[in-house]
C-alpha cells in the first residue's frame, strides 16, 4: 500500500498554481519534498490533509480518499508538524498533554513527556516564552506521541540547531523502522533530506519536476566539466542544466544518453536540485 | 470535542482571571446576576479571538476534528459557562432567601435566572454565525451592539417590577416557559447549522 497517493492534483491561488501534481510515497519509506520558497510545498501538505480543497485530481492518505468521511479517522494516524506551531500562547507542556489526551484516541502521555525531556522542553513554561526551536520541538513531540503511522513534516527542522536537528532526524529514521510507518518531510536543508530519505520529490513553481528514489539519482545524473567547445558536442537530450564558469562549463547530464568514456562525476542531491531549478 | 473544550477552558481561565472575578462579584449583587450570565455566554467569542490570534484553526485542521465539532464546541462551551454561572447565581439567591436578604421572591428570581440564560445563549446564537464568517475583529461592533441591546432590554424589563409605578408590561408567567424553551431550541438549531455552513465558507475563502 502507498502511504500517500496524489494523482493529477491541481489548485490555483491567483497567479500561483499547483499543476497536475503526482506524488506517491510507498509505505515504510521517507520522502523528502524539496523546493524553493513559494514552490508549493506547504500547499501540497495542506492539500494532503484536506485543509485546502483541491480543484482537480485524487488524493489518498493511508489508502483513504481524503474527501471521504472516513478521512477524519485517518487523521488519528497522521502526525503533522506545520511550518510553525500554532498552540495558544498561554498553554504549557502540561496543558498540551491534557488537551491531546482528549484529542487523539491513542495518545501516549509517557511518550510525550519522554520526548519533552529529551528535547529539553520545559513542561511548565508558557508557549509564548518558548524559542522558535522549542515551539517546533513541542509540535514534533505531539506528532510522535499518538501512535501515528504517517508523519507529515513541513519545514519541521528549520528552526533547530544542527545537533538537535541531527537527533530529530534520527528519531524520524527510527520511526520508519516500525512496520507500515512512513514520513513525508519538506525542507530547504537538502543535506538533511539526503541523510534520511528514500525518495526525493522536487517541487518547482507548483510542478513536480523530479520524483525519484534517492539512490537512483546517482545512477541517473552526473556532472561533466568540459571546455566550451567540447560542451557543445553533448547531445541535447543528455543535458539537464548548465553552469558557465567562464573557462569551462559544468553540465548536469543524464548518464543514459552519454557513452561510458565521458568523465562523468558524481552529482550530489543539492547539485541536481540546483541545476534542475535553474536549467540552462 | 472534550479536547477542544479543555483547550478553551484552559485558555480562558488563564487569560481572563479578572473577568471571572467580575462575574463572581456581579453574581453576588442582587439584580446584577444577569450580567454574569451574559458575560459567561460571551466567552466563546473571546475563545474564538484567542484561536484567531494563535492560528489554532490551522493546527486543528490537521487533527481529527470535523468542521461540525469545531463549531458545535463553541456553542457547548457557551452553554456550559452560562449554565454554570446560572447555577452559582441560583445558589446565591437561595442563600439570600434563607438569610432573608436580597429582593423579590425566590421563584420569581429563579425565573429571571432561567430567562437570562436563555436570552444569553440566544444572543450567543445571533453572534456566533457572524464571527465564524467574518472573524472576531471585523464583527466586533455588531457583537457589542447586540449584547448591550439585549442585556439592557432584559434588565429594564425585569426592573419595572422593582420600581413602583413603572411602565406597565405583560406579566411574566412560568407558563410561558415551554414556548420560550421551544423558541430557544429553534434559534440554537438554526444558528449551529448556519455557523457550520458559514465556517465552511470562511475556510474555503481562506483557501
Amino acid at each position: 500500500m502507498n502511504a500517500i497517493e496524489m494523482k493529477h492534483v491541481s489548485k490555483t491561488y491567483g497567479s500561483f498554481a499547483i499543476k497536475d501534481l503526482n506524488l506517491t510515497l510507498p509505505e515504510g519509506c521517507i520522502m523528502g519534498l524539496v523546493g524553493e520558497n513559494g514552490a508549493g510545498k506547504s500547499t501540497t501538505i495542506r492539500l494532503l490533509m484536506h485543509s485546502v480543497t483541491k480543484e482537480a485530481g485524487e488524493i489518498k492518505v493511508l489508502g483513504v480518499d481524503n474527501t471521504s468521511k472516513e478521512f477524519l479517522g485517518v487523521r488519528e494516524d497522521v502526525g503533522v508538524v506545520l511550518d510553525e506551531a500554532y498552540f495558544p500562547e498561554v498553554l504549557n507542556g502540561w496543558d498540551v498533554n491534557k488537551i491531546m489526551k482528549h484529542t487523539y484516541k491513542n495518545w501516549e502521555e509517557e511518550t510525550f513527556f519522554r520526548y519533552l525531556d529529551q528535547f529539553h522542553v520545559e513542561r511548565q513554561k508558557k508557549f509564548k516564552d518558548y524559542s522558535k526551536g522549542m515551539k517546533m520541538k513541542l509540535a514534533i513531540a505531539v506528532a510522535l506521541s499518538h501512535k501515528a503511522k504517517l508523519l507529515i513534516l513541513d519545514e519541521a527542522t528549520g528552526g533547530l540547531d544542527p545537533i538537535v536537528r541531527d537527533e530529530i532526524l534520527d528519531i524520524f529514521n527510527e520511526f520508519t523502522r516500525e512496520e507500515g510507518h512512513s514520513v513525508l518531510i519538506s525542507s530547504h536543508i537538502v543535506s538533511d533530506l539526503e541523510k534520511i530519505c528514500d525518495y526525493v520529490a522536487f517541487l518547482h513553481k507548483g510542478e513536480i519536476i523530479l520524483h525519484e528514489e534517492k539512490d537512483r539519482l546517482q545512477e541517473i545524473y552526473g556532472i561533466l566539466r568540459l571546455g566550451k567547445r567540447e560542451a557543445e558536442e553533448i547531445p541535447e537530450e543528455a543535458v539537464v542544466g548548465v553552469r558557465d564558469n567562464g573557462y569551462f562549463k559544468e553540465i548536469l547530464v543524464k548518464r543514459e544518453f552519454l557513452p561510458e568514456n565521458y568523465p562523468i562525476e558524481r552529482a550530489g542531491m543539492e547539485d541536481i536540485i540546483l541545476y534542475l531549478a535553474k536549467g540552462e | 470535542m472534550k479536547g477542544l473544550l479543555l483547550k478553551d477552558w484552559l485558555v480562558i481561565v488563564k487569560q481572563t482571571k479578572v473577568y471571572f472575578l467580575l462575574m463572581f462579584l456581579f453574581a453576588l449583587v442582587p439584580g446584577m446576576g444577569i450580567y454574569s450570565i451574559f458575560f459567561g455566554a460571551l466567552l466563546p467569542m473571546t475563545a474564538l479571538a484567542y484561536d484567531e490570534r494563535s492560528k489554532w484553526g490551522q493546527m486543528a485542521k490537521m487533527m481529527p476534528y470535523s468542521n461540525h465539532k469545531m463549531v458545535a464546541e463553541k456553542y457547548l462551551f457557551g452553554y456550559l459557562l452560562a449554565g454554570g454561572i446560572a447555577v452559582l447565581e441560583a445558589v446565591i439567591q437561595i442563600l439570600y432567601f434563607i438569610l432573608g436578604i436580597g429582593e423579590g421572591e425566590l421563584l420569581q428570581n429563579m425565573g429571571v435566572i432561567i430567562i437570562s440564560v436563555l436570552a444569553a445563549v440566544n444572543v450567543m446564537a445571533l453572534q456566533l454565525p457572524v464571527i465564524f464568517r467574518m472573524g472576531v475583529e471585523k464583527s466586533r461592533i455588531f457583537l457589542m451592539f447586540v449584547t448591550i441591546s439585549v442585556m439592557f432590554g432584559l434588565q429594564s424589563y425585569f426592573s419595572v417590577r422593582v420600581f413602583e409605578g413603572g411602565v406597565s408590561r405583560p406579566e411574566w408567567s412560568p407558563y410561558m416557559m415551554p414556548e420560550i424553551f421551544a423558541i430557544t431550541l429553534i434559534i440554537q438549531f438554526v444558528s449551529v447549522m448556519l455557523s457550520e455552513r458559514l465556517y465552511g465558507c470562511a475556510v474555503k475563502k481562506k483557501n
